[in-house]
């Protein structure tokens, strides 16, 4: 018997998402550099979006495709939750890239966790849509190493 | 032992069987010679089947954007199969939505040609030429910024317009890729092609034009991009930069001077310090043939020690707040990062100016 379904595993994420975007904004509230306060509101929003849009896509999987909705996975994924903040610290006066480096490794979080549903035996459409989430996050990954790059913040 | 002769035993049979049907559909499956409509018969071609619709296109000089040489990983290669495309594949679902689905866009690199198929490809792609070229000039503007000038050798002219773009072919190790750059030299220099290229640490694309020197060769695909700029000699240009998104301004700048001289455009370009500041003088030098171009750079660094620097302080969005007022005609052309633009593109809606009228390329 599984002991977490799909519609769980994208709870989960979401949760993380909230976290996210909640912790890029008291990183914009108490920072003491005009550009990663730009940089950190940015972040906040689009994590706020990210998890909004998990939060559709469960509600739409589950009217939809109520059978990979509520698939069982064999184990439940661990990681993306709030111990992947332990240890991670931005004092006021971090960096950009200091944020960015940061923002980067809890995207590969995510695709790590993503992961873990792959590695099970899951039907052809779960795997699908999991291979997509983890193309999205990768694609941030992307972004964020591009803005790095620009060093404008 | 048993258990690993086993599992040996089965991964030496499935790589085996893999081997045999890869031979067979080489071999045996043959898709003989298919119909490729473009446009409803404005270019009908025929080719040979068990390609795949990015690759036949190629082949045809039919270059639509494709940046991860048809690998299934950029998602750039979008165009409509009307009929013949067989299913979506599970490779493509990520890159479109359901309303592109239904739409009947595709991915070209995803498609394979088994029978007739059918393919409505925007008019502007079908121009889309592959140039070959060879390095003029490689010069460095700052210590990771450097303006690369090509001169095109066949053809040896290109028709483009400000704000457009082409797509360099580099070598990596999985083959050529294409990388996009904005053209940075104005329209009325038809032999050259410049650009204006940061180098990103591990970058494919950067890093080989950077590398590159005097008389090196250079392929590339263009001119791509649907920037169309307000021919209403009325309308304000403001082009505004951010790190290195420069390139299509300067373009954009000496364009609409050449043509208009009088015209009202603005140039706001953002840098962190005065070792990222470039083209200064030369803007400088326009504003002063032509009264109506106005120019600010901003830094958003505290001067560090032994720079010096008179001009305005701070990111460039609150720049473009402070000097634009509200209410003009305007067109606006935005570079550089992401959250850069959105807060450019909100001073801009607060002061008047509609979203259709705000383009964007964002790196």
């Amino acid at each position: 018997m599984g002991v977490i379904t799909i519609v769980e595993v994208l709870e989960h994420v979401e949760r993380f998402e909230r976290m996210l975007a909640e912790f890029y904004a008291k990183v914009s509230e108490q920072s003491t550099r005009e550009g990663v306060r730009l940089l950190t509101d940015y972040m906040s929003r689009h994590r706020w979006r990210t998890h909004e849009a998990l939060t559709k896509l469960s509600i739409e999987t589950a009217e939809q495709i109520y059978r990979i909705c509520h698939t069982p996975l064999r184990y439940e994924p661990q990681g993306a939750d709030r111990h992947s903040f332990e240890g991670v610290e931005l004092p006021p006066d971090a960096t950009a890239a200091e944020v960015l480096d940061t923002a980067i490794k809890f995207d590969e979080c995510v695709i790590q966790f993503y992961r873990q549903v792959l590695r099970q035996p899951v039907d052809k459409e779960v795997k699908e849509l999991f291979e997509s989430l983890i193309r999205f996050e990768q694609y941030d990954v992307i972004e964020l190493k591009k803005i790095k790059a620009m060093d404008y913040f | 032992m048993i258990y690993l002769w086993a599992v040996s035993s089965f991964a030496g049979l499935t790589v085996a069987l893999a081997a045999m049907l890869m031979i067979a559909e080489r071999f045996l499956v043959n898709y003989g010679i298919c119909k490729l409509d473009v446009n409803a018969g404005e270019k009908p071609l025929e080719v040979a089947g068990g390609q795949t619709l990015l690759s036949v296109l190629y082949a045809n000089e039919i270059f639509i954007p494709s940046a991860c040489g048809g690998k299934g990983s950029c998602g750039h290669c979008r165009i409509t199969v009307t009929s013949g495309g067989g299913p979506v594949l599970p490779t493509e679902t990520p890159y479109l939505t359901r309303k592109e689905i239904r739409a009947k866009l595709r991915l070209a690199c995803q498609v394979k040609i088994r029978e007739d198929i059918y393919v409505r490809i925007p008019a502007e792609l079908l121009n889309v030429k592959m140039f070959a070229s060879t390095v003029e000039s490689a010069r460095e503007l700052t210590h990771d910024i450097k303006e690369i000038r090509l001169r095109l050798e066949e053809p040896a002219e290109i028709s483009h317009r400000p704000g457009q773009y082409i797509q360099v072919q580099a070598p990596s190790a999985d083959g050529p890729v294409y990388r996009a750059y904005s053209i940075s030299s104005p329209v009325y220099e038809p032999n050259i092609v410049e650009l204006v290229v940061r180098l990103v640490p591990g970058g494919i694309g950067s890093t080989y034009l950077h590398n590159l020197n005097t008389g090196d060769a250079v392929s590339f695909t263009g001119p791509y991009g649907e920037f169309q700029l307000n021919e209403d000699p009325s309308v304000e240009i403001v082009c505004v930069g951010g790190g290195c998104g420069m390139a299509p301004m300067k373009n954009i700048i000496y364009t609409l001077y050449d043509r208009w001289p009088d015209r009202s455009c603005w140039l706001f370009f953002g840098c962190r310090t005065t070792y990222d500041v470039f083209y200064f003088k030369q803007f400088e030098e326009l504003a002063r043939k032509h009264p109506n171009f106005h120019m600010v750079y901003a830094l958003s660094d505290e001067l560090g020690e032994g720079e010096r620097w008179d001009g305005e302080r701070g990111f460039v969005h609150l720049s473009v707040d402070k000097h634009l007022e509200a209410g003009l005609k305007r067109q606006a052309f935005l570079c550089g990062p992401p959250p850069m633009i959105e807060a450019v593109t909100r001073v801009l809606e607060e002061k008047g100016v509609r979203p259709d009228d705000v383009f964007y390329d964002e790196f």
